[in-house]
């Protein structure tokens, strides 16, 4: 039997091992067989996953894996497994069952893939990159690379991005604190998820396009790097972000819905990095998502409806306008400009895609 | 050890691995219970009020003990619903609420709520009370939300034992996170159950003494009992 058939083979006694468990008719050792096939499943995208930035730490692939596969077989009273069941209910199993076996296995595929990103994003405080590592390799990625130079000034290694146009534009000198236009430049142009070689082909061809030479260096790339990889692990974990207020996404489609979550996680991770500099309080965080929130509602329904000011002082009724003025307006105002450009983008790839096919 | 035996063993300890997720666990604190002789129960109020007699709504099979007679397990049929119930009663509430009572022949396990009551599904009753022992928490933790896990029960040998608790709520849903820390050494934790309110029960079999729930979007308060 070739290595794809006995793939789908044990995609489909996974199948049918989920019809007994959700019937309620399963013995134990179809229990033990189904776990056991989806460690098997995951074990390569452990693999794969943790190549990005994460090195594993204390952990082997294999208790990544169970550690994954057991979040879904945690059980209530009445010896139900609600999480799997969830995920696999009767609706979708039924829809399988008369399915080609490969559509069962990309979407098999696709929930492995997301609970294993939840449980990288769980242990994120506990698994570190291996930041020497990941900084030899991108020395020795830049290095290779046409279109990138690389400087010793005062025992820094700076990095000189300057594609196709040698001399013709001076390099900007990127300094450590505005990392973050990197980030969000990679984040833009879907750079996360992708190992050192492409990731830094990728952002040559970008800057490039961009005819924006920069000389940056190479601590700050590796932080970018991280970051980005972080930041897409993020935005990818979960269904969904928090519900912030009652309000919801109205009668968005479910493709915008889709965005404007994603786009919530990635707002709250920008909010973050404000907070951990000190540049906006805890309780600051919230009014600043809840603002967003009624901001997009209002984008969905016919446009902006007042001041951005106003939609920031209806949960954070302490801040005054000569405040907002000062500290807060630059904030909003890059919160949204960032949310534009990705919902932009997205919805761009979006409608190419559909044009497709 | 040669390249092949020694894939071999680890193969056979990934294989046991992924089946304890699976099996009834094999708990190390556990008190065997003998059929007690008596069917006459001495505490008939003990069932519980609901509007009728208690003799109406319930029959009592048989009952168990252990060797101590700290624990009386009731073995009862409710007349009304047909079902069978299993009462557990023991004079502290550490060890009839949230406890395992294991039916050993049938590598049953069913966990008992704040009452001490489980719901046995449709058993044969020869053969599944033929072997029955009781497996009470070894540790209770309560946590609130925005606070530090609080322990509120312990055996002896885990009294140092603590957890750590971090709450992630990127998902719809909030999950916890919860870690074992300073476990003695010869300690090995078979079950995790989260009591959500008193409400929701959830059991995990920990994973490097590490567990993860999804919570329900508002919850009061958190238990978490450990098993060993």
């Amino acid at each position: 039997m070739s290595r794809q058939a006995s793939r789908l083979a044990e995609e489909r006694k996974v199948l049918l091992k989920l019809l007994y468990i959700i019937n309620n008719n399963y013995k134990e050792s179809d229990l033990e067989e189904l776990i056991l096939s989806m460690v098997r499943l995951i074990l390569p995208l452990v693999r794969k996953q943790s190549g990005l930035y994460l090195r594993l730490a204390g952990y082997q692939p294999r208790d990544i894996a169970l550690l994954t596969i057991s979040t879904l077989f945690i059980r209530n009273k009445q010896g139900r497994f609600p999480v799997l069941e969830k995920l696999f209910n009767w609706k979708i199993i039924e829809k399988f069952m008369v399915a080609r076996e490969a559509d069962f296995r990309r979407y098999l595929r696709n929930i492995l893939s997301r609970r294993l990103k939840q449980t990288f994003y769980y242990l994120s405080g506990e698994i570190q990159p291996e930041r020497a590592k990941i900084r030899r390799e991108i020395l020795y990625t830049l290095k290779k690379l046409p279109g990138c130079r690389i400087n010793k000034e005062n025992g820094r290694t700076m990095a000189v991005i300057q594609p196709e146009h040698p001399g013709r534009t001076k390099p900007t000198i990127l300094k450590e604190d505005q990392s973050d236009r990197l980030v969000e430049i990679c984040l833009n142009q879907g750079l996360g998820s992708l190992q050192v070689p492409k990731f830094f082909r990728r952002l040559i061809e970008v800057l490039s396009d961009r005819k924006s030479p920069v000389e940056v260096s190479l601590n700050t790339l590796l932080e970018t790097y991280i970051e980005t990889q972080k930041n897409f692990l993020l935005s990818e974990v979960g269904n969904g972000p928090v519900t912030l207020s009652s309000s919801g996404t109205g009668t968005a489609s479910p493709e915008i819905s889709d965005l404007l979550e994603e786009l919530q996680v990635r707002n709250t991770l920008l909010l973050n990095r404000y907070l951990t500099r000190n540049k906006i309080r805890k309780e600051e965080k919230d009014a600043y998502l809840r603002a967003l929130n009624d901001l997009f509602q209002d984008w969905q329904d016919g446009g902006q409806e007042k001041s951005l000011y106003e939609y920031l002082k209806k949960y954070a009724p302490e801040i005054s306008p000569g405040e907002y003025r000062q500290r807060k307006r630059k904030i909003l105002e890059y919160l949204i400009k960032s949310s534009r450009d990705f919902l932009k983008i997205r919805l761009l790839e979006q409608h190419s895609a559909s044009g497709r096919t | 050890m040669t390249d092949r035996n020694f894939k071999k063993k680890t193969d056979t300890e990934f294989v046991n691995l992924c089946s304890e997720l699976a099996r009834p666990a094999n708990f190390r604190r556990r008190v065997k219970l003998f059929h007690h002789l008596s069917q006459v129960s001495p505490f008939p109020h003990l069932v519980g009020f609901s509007g009728l007699p208690s003799y109406e709504i319930y029959a009592e099979r048989r009952s168990l003990v252990s060797s101590d007679h700290s624990f009386l397990l009731r073995i009862l049929h409710d007349q009304l619903s047909g079902r069978l119930e299993a009462h557990l009663l023991h004079p502290s509430e550490h060890r009839y609420r949230y406890t395992f009572i294991v039916l050993e022949s049938l590598k049953h396990e069913f966990l008992t709520d704040f009452r001490g009551w489980a719901f046995l599904s449709q058993i044969e009753e020869d053969r599944a009370l033929a072997a029955v022992s009781v497996s009470p928490p070894a540790a209770v933790f309560e946590l609130k939300p925005d606070d530090e896990p609080v322990l509120i029960f312990a055996e002896e040998e885990l009294k140092e034992c603590r957890l750590k608790t971090e709450f992630f709520s990127v998902g719809p849903q909030p999950t916890l996170k919860v870690r074992l820390v300073n476990l003695p050494e010869d300690s090995e934790i078979k079950r995790v159950v989260l009591v959500i309110d008193d409400q929701e029960t959830l059991i995990a079999v920990p994973q490097k003494d590490l567990t993860f729930y999804e919570l329900p979007e508002s919850f009061r308060t958190l238990r978490i009992y450990l098993y060993e």
